[in-house]
């Protein structure tokens, strides 16, 4: 563990604060054991190479493929000549919109394959993302173009 | 590639990727609000767990009613807030990937793996509790079930650990540091910056609240616009999860000559329909609530389970153990602790909000019992046995 006694609390509570990492890290320890045998006898065997790949692949697609999309967007984004608060709303919808299809596209997925009876996704599930991505496009263009105005309006009055 | 090139490139990326809102500051920020998710998560699930697995020496509340359908219900919303939570929380130590040298000793060497298993064990965790509440089993090569309450621990271990190595950090900026005297224009962007990113969780977990959680909260059910369950639907107005058909029990559970047999040792009463609907019968208005999150009400009548074992003279303490005529299944049978058993309002329900129960919906009879998951209603009774 690293220390950096500048960081930490006054010296009086300096005891304290030593106490509760080792407890919080004897204890997070423990959880870990404790899932690591849980896991030993939960999952048979057979089947860790699928949980695996699972974890495997969670890694590969975050730090992959999420995180390499939103680099790129925030890139696109910065070196645009747009203003602070053009940026935010274009970087901000797009994650929205962005969070909301990684929700919801899985259930239109599971819809078009087919479900065990009709009360299991009974929504039209694609139709209405489609029509949210339109409604927070079109409320990001309303406040860029709102700002702009006012903006322009402000420097005008001057 | 020599160690200096590779130095060079992971500063270089480091540097790129720094913006306003990957400070310590907002990670500590969401990483408080992640942890308390994660917490919330773990302890309802453990909940939900241990009702369907309980130890032997667990005695679980079976009042208020609604006790169960909160649990779950805030467990799934809890859950499905985790995920803008976590993305933002990785966009901002995301360049803490590229840190130069990767690996700077043993301890640090551990500290990365604890937070990969972290990252990974986490986003697994919500998207197959996600996937789950779809039925997408296919995806799972695994059993949702074990591996949702297994990586939990590996989660909850990993974050602890993480906490304690990085308490001087969260400790440093738990407050918000005091803003500059004088503000440039570069202050302004950078505020614009941060306030834009919290902004954009809040809209995001907002949003998916708002648009899902209708499924589990009645005040939201006008904005269910993404729920994987509408109540209100489906037979007699309530969703179901196993249809009689797919249970393979319209033959048994139609069949003129069904009884319901009560068996305490050498013990044994039969009842027909008639039979049960002769005796004298309890009215409770008893949530049904989903594992999966979804969540309704119902006026639900039958004959109370606790006056159906007296009858074969089970002791106050029994257990019970109750079979249903779906076959093949793990909720054939269903265990019910003594605490539910002898609640009041733990029926053999016949009818559902005034009608005769659907065929869907478990008729002959079916276990009605408050703060219970509904895998354990059981519907389709055949048998009731009363265990030591």
């Amino acid at each position: 563990m690293t220390r950096s006694p500048e960081a930490g609390p006054a010296s009086s509570d300096r005891a304290l604060y030593r106490r509760s990492r080792v407890v919080l890290g004897a204890l997070g320890i423990a959880l870990l054991g404790l899932g690591v045998l849980l896991f030993v006898d939960q999952v048979p065997l057979y089947r860790w190479v699928g949980v695996g790949g699972w974890l495997l692949g969670a890694l590969v697609v975050h730090d992959g493929l999420i995180a390499g999309l939103i680099v790129l967007l925030s890139v696109l984004v910065r070196r645009s000549r747009w203003s602070a608060a053009t940026k935010a709303i274009v970087n901000g919808s797009a994650a929205v919109g962005g969070v909301m299809a990684l929700v919801v596209l899985p259930a239109a997925v599971k819809q078009a394959i087919g479900t065990a009876n009709p009360t299991i996704l009974p929504l039209d599930y694609l139709g209405t993302l489609m029509w949210f991505e339109l409604a927070l496009a079109a409320a990001a263009l309303l406040a860029i173009m709102t700002i702009r105005a006012v903006g322009s309006h402000r420097s005008s009055s001057r | 590639m020599s160690p200096p090139r590779l130095r060079e490139i992971l500063r270089r990326a480091q540097a790129g990727l720094a913006t306003p809102s990957r400070t310590p500051r907002t990670a500590v920020v969401l990483g408080r609000l992640l942890g308390s998710a994660f917490l919330i998560c773990f302890l309802t699930g453990l909940y939900s767990h241990f009702l369907q697995n309980p130890l032997p020496w667990m005695v679980f509340p079976t009042r208020p009613v609604w006790l169960y359908q909160v649990a779950q219900g805030t467990h799934i919303v809890t859950g499905i807030v985790c995920l803008p939570l976590l993305l933002g929380k990785l966009y901002t130590v995301f360049p803490a990937l590229f840190q130069s040298p990767p690996v700077r000793s043993l301890p640090h060497l551990l500290e990365r793996a604890s937070i990969a298993v972290f990252v990974s064990a986490s986003i697994v965790e919500i998207a197959i509790g996600l996937l789950n509440t779809y039925q997408f089993y296919a995806l799972f090569p695994f059993s949702f079930r074990r591996v949702h309450y297994v990586l939990s621990f590996l989660i909850i271990g990993s974050l602890l650990l993480h906490i304690a190595i990085k308490l001087p950090v969260i400790v440093r900026f738990w407050r918000r540091a005091r803003p500059p005297a004088a503000s440039g224009g570069d202050d302004d962007r950078s505020d614009t910056s941060r306030r834009g990113f919290f902004v954009t969780i809040a809209v995001a977990a907002g949003s998916l609240v708002l648009f899902t959680a209708g499924q589990s909260i009645p005040a939201l059910r006008p904005f269910t616009l993404f729920a994987p369950r509408l109540p209100g639907t489906g037979p007699q107005g309530l969703p179901v999860n196993h249809t009689a058909a797919s249970a393979g029990v319209v033959g048994s559970a139609s069949a003129e000559d069904w009884t319901l047999t009560v068996r305490h040792g050498d013990s044994t009463a039969s009842f027909t329909r008639a039979a049960l609907a002769a005796l004298p019968q309890t009215e409770a208005v008893i949530p049904l609530a989903c594992v999966e999150g979804w969540s309704q009400s119902a006026r639900w009548r039958g004959v109370r389970l606790r006056d159906l074992v007296d009858r074969v003279g089970a002791p106050e303490h029994a257990t019970v153990r109750v079979r249903s005529l779906q076959e093949r299944s793990a909720y054939t049978v269903m265990i019910m602790p003594r605490e539910f058993v002898r609640d009041d309002n733990t029926l053999v329900a016949l009818e559902l909000d005034g009608r005769t129960l659907d065929l869907d919906h478990g008729f002959p009879a079916r276990i009605i019992c408050p703060a219970r998951p509904g895998v354990l209603q059981t519907k389709w009774l055949t048998s009731i046995e009363v265990l030591a």
